[in-house]
């Protein structure tokens, strides 16, 4: 690790391409071993702890490699880059990468705060100019970051030569239904990779993954997307070598309220339906999945308590009064008339079968592809079905204990994969 | 006597023969416009219906997402047939009128060119109304689905609030650009708008006021509701 850093700050604008001769004027391409980008927004409350563990993992696993540290601010008002560079002065270089102004793509947040995506894009810009081999991407305001997660995180793209590192953190059985349900499935059917959705705060990605994305996520249409799903998408799309590595609880400190459960679910579904179009030869001739590799042991925590559905089921009920007209636009015949045969009399009693959900997102990709609705409003229609799906997940596997519930996501997705001959059936249909 | 009255009857029916020997042609040239029309707009809307299909039109108007909120406002037809059908009647018109001038009628005097003059008014207007159909269906679709994934009970109140809402704004400003009854438009719109945001106010206020704060104070607490127990990522 070199040492006496020096720092510079520069103020990028979202999205601009680099000329051959930005490349690499400070740090020539290719001498540095391991970049880690840390993603900030008023951070200056906890981002010592998260600085001194990175520093910290960085002395204790990679003593010998070169490192350049990243801080991609989204625009800070408490001075929080100002803080990393004195507390990483004469330890790291720091290069400070600053949002400019106004230039987030997407107000309505997804997941994280506001801006994360640009940074996110700036860190991969900066990388396609300096050419580490790994890249560490790591998030201000995760509070439970140690040192030995640099290890966990660094040492597949280090050592193994994995591409793209998607953590699994320590979480009780129900955190992520919407991956469990219908991320994850969806994108093991479409391909072939057992690939869990990632629910971000951290991530490694080789050198070469960071500046290919750099070229193919962040344009067009795409970027109204989530930006985890765009990463997701580009690297089992693209055949790069992707794997997880199993950390420790998540803990986000986090002062914003936690984002709209509609938006959260158009944005992440929508970047998967945008994906299946910008990337249709790579997914429609897979028909089986393959494992992928895991590092280190996957672990659950204990349940927190439990789980109402009663709400869930109530926005089920309403949405099969207000929105089925827009649903007859979207599902197939089929799969409406199901769904309206589902007996919602006793909400502890209701179940949402897994094929009927399987057939459910398949059509609403459809309608996506085909545009029968303005987009944002279909993927927002989806929210009353996914409430019923997520209700009758629980109820199903609420006597169960985590073996259960992860048999009953096994199932969901094999039933995706059984089913995705209809899909492509219907994609090729409807495209000739 | 008898002399004055064969004159009076043989003027009268010259004068009649006359009158209809000059309005004959007139008749006929009318009848020819009315013909010619039909046969030019027929031809128009058969042309523009093809070369729009050749082009894939319909197609386009889907993409751009034109198809949907017609439908919804009731125009179940192609986009093609809608707008080839359009162009029939306004060729035919042109034709009709220039039939009606040629009648050379006092109360028909420079028809065409009083019409020709309004044209842009009815051209905006029509463009106003598209525009507004339009954004009433689409706001209103929006609300819904905000309304139903937030679970308000009344959903469908609200999203019907949003269309009528726009489309009363859209109609008084079509009937403003049609120059028609402007000021008892503009004094019906106002007392209208006035009306409801008073009485939404009153009802807000003074009606709902305890369920008001209840509602503002779990949207500002981040109270846990039962659904947002869960991370769904």
């Amino acid at each position: 690790m070199p040492q006496g850093g020096n720092s510079d700050t520069e103020v990028l604008a979202s999205g601009p391409e680099l000329g051959p001769s930005d490349a690499g004027m400070e740090w020539p391409s290719g001498t540095v071993d391991i970049m880690i980008g840390l993603l900030t927004l008023n951070n200056a409350g906890s981002i010592e702890a998260v600085l001194k563990s990175i520093l910290e993992g960085l002395r204790q696993f990679f003593p010998d490699a070169s490192a350049l540290l990243v801080n991609c601010d989204a625009g800070s008002q408490d001075d929080t880059a100002g803080l990393i560079t004195r507390l990483a002065a004469g330890i790291i270089p720091v290069r400070t990468v600053s949002n400019a102004a106004g230039s987030y793509t997407n107000l309505s947040r997804e997941a994280g705060f506001p801006g994360r995506e640009e940074t996110i894009h700036n860190f991969c810009l900066t990388a396609r100019r300096v050419r580490p081999k790994v890249c560490l991407i790591v998030e201000g305001q995760l509070r439970s970051f140690s040192p030995g997660w640099i290890d966990h995180l660094g040492k597949p793209v280090y050592e193994q030569g994995e591409d793209f590192v998607v953590p699994l953190y320590r979480r009780h059985r129900y955190e992520g239904t919407l991956a469990t349900n219908l991320l994850y499935p969806l994108t093991r059917a479409l391909y072939g990779k057992r690939l869990r959705y990632p629910s971000g705060g951290a991530y490694a990605l080789s050198g070469k993954f960071a500046e290919v994305i750099t070229r193919s996520t962040w344009s067009g249409a795409a970027t109204k997307y989530s930006v985890d799903s765009r990463l997701t998408t580009a690297a089992l799309a693209g055949g790069y070598r992707v794997c997880h590595t199993c950390l420790g609880t998540k803990d986000l400190e986090s002062k914003l309220a936690p984002a709209d459960l509609s938006v959260v679910l158009a944005q992440t579904v929508g970047g998967i339906f945008h994906s299946m179009e910008a990337y249709e030869p790579s997914w429609e001739n897979i028909t089986r999945s393959h494992e992928v590799p895991v590092y280190g042991t996957p672990e659950s925590a204990p349940d927190s308590g439990p789980l109402h559905t009663s709400r869930m089921v109530s926005g089920f009920k309403q949405g099969l009064r207000d929105l089925l007209p827009l649903w007859e636009l979207i599902l197939s015949r089929e799969t409406l008339g199901q769904i309206i045969a589902l007996d919602i009399q006793d909400p502890e009693e209701f179940r949402f079968p897994p094929l009927l959900w399987v057939q459910t997102v398949y059509d609403f990709s459809l309608a996506y592809h085909n545009q029968t609705l303005h987009r944002e409003h279909m993927l927002k229609a989806l929210t009353p079905l996914y409430l019923g799906r997520t209700a009758s997940f629980v109820l199903e596997t609420q006597h169960g204990d985590s073996a259960e519930v992860d048999r009953t996501v096994e199932h969901l997705c094999r039933e995706f994969e059984s089913s995705k001959s209809y899909l492509v059936e219907q994609w090729r249909w409807r495209d000739e | 006597m008898s002399d004055l009255w064969r004159e009076t009857m043989v003027a009268g029916f010259r004068d009649t023969v006359m009158q209809i020997v000059l309005v004959l042609p007139r008749l006929l040239a009318l009848l020819t416009f009315l013909t010619l029309g039909l046969l030019a707009a027929w031809a128009v809307k058969v042309l523009t219906q093809r070369v729009l299909r050749t082009f894939g039109f319909d197609s386009f108007c889907d993409r751009l997402g034109i198809v949907q909120p017609l439908s919804q406002a009731g125009v179940r037809r192609p986009v093609s047939q809608v707008v080839s059908g359009a162009l029939f009647w306004i060729v035919f018109l042109l034709f009709a009128f220039m039939g009606v001038d040629a009648l050379n009628l006092q109360a028909t005097a420079n028809l065409i060119s009083q019409i020709v003059a309004f044209l842009p008014n009815v051209l905006a207007a029509s463009l106003v109304l598209l525009v507004g159909v339009l954004c009433a269906n689409f706001f209103a679709e929006a609300s819904l689905i905000a309304a139903v994934n937030a679970q308000v009970e009344e959903a469908r109140i609200v999203a019907g609030l949003v269309r009528w809402g726009l489309l009363l704004f859209t109609f008084a400003m079509v009937l403003t650009q049609l120059g028609i009854a402007k000021e008892i438009v503009i004094a019906a719109f106002s007392i209208t708008f006035g009306g409801v945001v008073l009485a939404l106010a009153l009802a807000v206020g003074l009606g709902a006021r305890h369920l008001m704060r209840e509602m503002l104070e779990r949207r500002f607490s981040h109270h846990e509701d039962k659904v947002d127990q869960l991370s769904h990522l």
